[in-house]
């Protein structure tokens, strides 16, 4: 527990501090806070069903940060599960599929934090101590496209392919050769709240 | 534009639809297509004749995710002759996760004889117990060949919210008709911190209570054989020892042999 505790300050430090470090007035930092860049609407992707999350983009828009609450409803597959998630990415590729329209590839990971059946961050007191880790937390890297039209710049689209931590250890470890069974796809729309932060 | 960017969130749409195995909503689902595992063998094992009133099974334990013992132990038990059946004595997977019950799932579904998958500890983690119950059915459950009852019981207490086993439904369960014998099968061994509060003793008050030849169970990833006031008890080894216990049932008594493979 303390290691998932321990990489989400680290992931926090390193890409909040990218994102706010180039507001140096209080007063800027602060509106930055309180008015994300983006809001975004995702479909599945280990966040539920669906999602809806906002975002922070850096001055440079090479990276941004997220959070988002996710919730799979009972009635889909008999179990339900909220999750709060903690986005990271940085864009590391742009390509110009023509004058109007860009795509960002991106990678990063998301800190899942699930509230549902027998999922703990510490374990009730009836459990000896340690006797499991806390099964409440994950990481879900993943590799993105944003596709969007400079023209337009009231929204943009994107796909995650995504995995996580726990599944790409199990493959790693016992050389799995359906490398599908442990990644995942998903699809969202964001919506930029001021022209100046849309990623191109 | 707008045709261009409709035109690709459709595409995208329809490839994500069409794609269940890559939709994922949460590695907390319980989202699988394997059902009533338990009762479709069980069907399998109750059609087969016994000849001489003679039983030969394997009893495997505490697979969780070491895939490559498990697979080992399938071509091993594949390779086998006279065996009618596979018992797995819980723990098939580490958090209870979908994904770990359908590898699982995956590897033991190649066995060529039927297979029982008793709920363990591990099991229940997450939303392992609904994915069970989808996946295999009723936690608690038995089964008959011949004048042997196979009785599957669920003693896990605090994975099950620190609640008692059912020990009413043990207690009517083992109490079979004249001319027959049990067999006990629970994740949770007798010696475990977690029946200490007066559990173990009601099991073992039980099975002492009726005609039970034999109890089998995991959880100690160890092997370990016992007799106990007149009833025997074996803890299966877990399948990263690379063994495995071959149980015979013959004239109203069990022959067990570890095997290494």
């Amino acid at each position: 527990m303390r290691t998932y505790y321990i990489e989400f300050v680290i992931i926090l430090v390193l890409i909040s501090g990218n994102i706010f470090a180039s507001g140096n007035k209080d007063k800027k930092l602060f509106n930055k806070i309180v008015k994300p860049d983006y809001i975004n609407l995702q479909y599945a992707g280990n966040l539920g069903l669906g999602s809806v999350g906002v975002g922070y983009i850096s001055e440079n828009k090479k990276h941004n940060i997220g959070l988002s609450y996710g919730y799979l409803p009972e009635s889909v597959n008999s179990v339900e599960v909220h999750t709060l998630s903690a986005k990271g990415a940085f864009n590391f590729k742009k390509y110009k599929l023509s004058e109007k329209t860009f795509v960002n590839a991106y990678a990063g990971t998301n800190l899942l934090f699930s509230i549902t059946e027998n999922t703990y961050l510490k374990f009730p007191s009836y459990y000896p101590s340690d006797y499991y880790f806390a099964n409440a937390v994950h990481l879900a890297p993943f590799l993105g496209l944003k596709v969007g039209s400079r023209k337009n710049r009231s929204k943009f689209s994107y796909i995650e392919l995504g995995t996580l931590d726990y599944y790409l250890f199990n493959r790693l470890k016992y050389n799995r050769t359906k490398f599908i069974d442990c990644i995942n796809l998903c699809m969202g729309l964001s919506i930029p709240l001021n022209k100046n932060t849309f990623p191109e | 534009m707008k045709t261009q960017n409709t035109l690709l969130i459709l595409t995208l749409w329809v490839l994500l639809a069409s794609c269940d195995k890559l939709t994922r909503f949460s590695p907390y689902d319980a989202n699988t297509s394997h059902n009533n595992v338990n009762s479709l063998n069980i069907s399998e094992i109750e059609s087969q004749l016994l000849s001489n009133d003679s039983i030969t099974f394997i009893a495997l334990s505490d697979t969780h995710t070491d895939y490559s013992d498990l697979r080992a132990a399938v071509t091993t038990i594949n390779e086998m002759e006279g065996i009618s059946f596979v018992m797995v004595c819980g723990d098939i997977t580490d958090w209870g996760l979908y994904n770990e019950f359908d590898d699982y799932y995956h590897l033991i579904s190649r066995l060529n004889i039927p297979f029982v998958t008793l709920i363990g500890n591990h099991d229940y983690l997450s939303n392992g117990k609904t994915i069970y119950n989808k996946m295999f059915g009723p936690t608690n459950f038995y089964f008959d060949i011949g004048n042997y009852r196979m009785v599957v019981f669920d003693n896990v207490v605090w994975e099950n919210g620190n609640q008692a086993p059912d020990f009413d439904w043990f207690q009517e369960t083992l109490a079979v008709p004249e001319g027959m014998i049990s067999i006990a099968c629970y994740h949770i061994h007798p010696w475990d911190p977690q029946l200490e509060n007066g559990y173990a003793d009601k099991i073992k008050e039980i099975i002492e209570n009726n005609s039970v030849i034999l109890s089998l169970f995991g959880h100690g990833h160890d092997y370990r054989e016992e007799e106990i006031n007149n009833r025997r008890y074996l803890m299966v080894p877990d399948i990263t020892m690379r063994n495995m216990a071959k149980i015979t049932l013959a004239n109203k008594a069990a022959t067990v042999k570890i095997l290494n493979f």
